[in-house]
């Protein structure tokens, strides 16, 4: 079945576009980051950011 | 990509907490949707965001048996997302061939980037055909029972929509290949089977949120339960595929039949 597409661009886009290119950026260094210790610290910053803005 | 399942891990801890997290930001853009609430959209934005970081980093640290998981769980966050943003065209039809295309070359990079569970062929028996044939029938009537006049305020009764229905077909496919096709699937091998079917039913029902209609997630988690355990006894996506294509094909008729059209 076809969900509607909301159309929010204007609002969210740029935020949306920071944090998926963001993302991509981390899978770029996979590599590295699978021995950094930096991943809970992204995943507990994702965490409360998401939550608080939820 | 593939790689044979010797022994399924454990659901995986992270798992727990981002499925819920992805259905509370859907479940938030429902609010928007159906009751207009500015801040649902930006709550929903948030959480969406939020579980698909989160699912980013699970899967670059994840061993490879759970990897695929994480990375469907990002998949599908990824989706809800591009389907917030979109721009609009000003016309649903194309915004839906936008949408449609987008999703579907995800999901086709997702298949040759990571590597997926392997699937043992099963053969299909006689009464699988009557199973093609009978069981979308069934399941547009309920599909068009619990969509309701919903799917009139968006392709409005006449030509065009009718024109749309080869696509809807496509759609429906293209649905399946997502969610049981690449959630499903990258799931079975992090989990037990009806934990996978579970849990790509429940991101599928959260995602059809999108429509702003509470009855029809409730009908598109009982139907992903029952595909995705056609799914697990068949390993065939073009079995389910063609069965949610049909699904969608028959959709309009129903519509007609129950008096649901304008």
């Amino acid at each position: 079945m076809i969900v509607r597409p909301l159309g929010l661009a204007d609002e969210l886009l740029t935020a949306a576009v920071i944090v998926m290119a963001a993302s991509v950026l981390l899978l770029l260094f996979r590599r590295r980051s699978r021995s950094a210790a930096a991943l809970p610290i992204i995943i507990a910053a994702a965490a409360v950011i998401s939550a608080s803005g939820g | 990509m593939e790689y044979r399942v010797v022994n399924v891990i454990p659901f995986p801890r992270a798992l727990i907490a981002l499925i819920p997290w992805t259905f509370l930001g859907c479940a938030a853009m429902y609010a928007y949707v159906a009751l207009g609430a500015r801040d649902g959209a930006v709550a929903g934005m948030a959480l969406l965001l939020g579980a698909f970081v989160m699912a980013v980093a699970c899967y670059a640290a994840a061993e490879r048996r759970s990897e695929a998981a994480y990375g469907a769980a990002a998949l599908v966050c990824g989706t809800a997302i591009v389907t917030a943003v979109l721009p609009t065209t000003g016309s649903m039809f194309v915004d839906a061939v936008v949408l449609l295309t987008v999703i579907v070359i995800a999901a086709v990079l997702f298949v040759r980037a990571v590597p997926m569970p392997a699937l043992r062929p099963v053969r299909l028996r006689n009464i699988s055909m009557a199973v093609v044939l009978l069981l979308p029938i069934a399941l547009a009537f309920a599909q068009a029972a619990s969509l309701g006049l919903r799917f009139w305020e968006t392709f409005p009764l006449g030509t065009p929509s009718f024109l749309f229905v080869p696509f809807m077909a496509l759609w429906g496919f293209a649905e399946e290949a997502l969610f049981r096709g690449v959630v499903q699937r990258s799931f079975s091998a992090a989990m037990g089977r009806w934990s996978a079917i579970f849990s790509a039913a429940a991101l599928n029902a959260a995602y059809m949120l999108f429509w702003g209609s509470v009855m029809y997630a409730v009908f598109s988690f009982l139907a992903a339960l029952l595909l995705g355990h056609l799914y697990a006894r068949t390993n065939s996506l073009m079995y389910v595929g063609t069965i949610r294509a049909l699904t969608d094909t028959w959709l309009i008729v129903a519509f007609l039949v129950l008096g649901l059209a304008f």
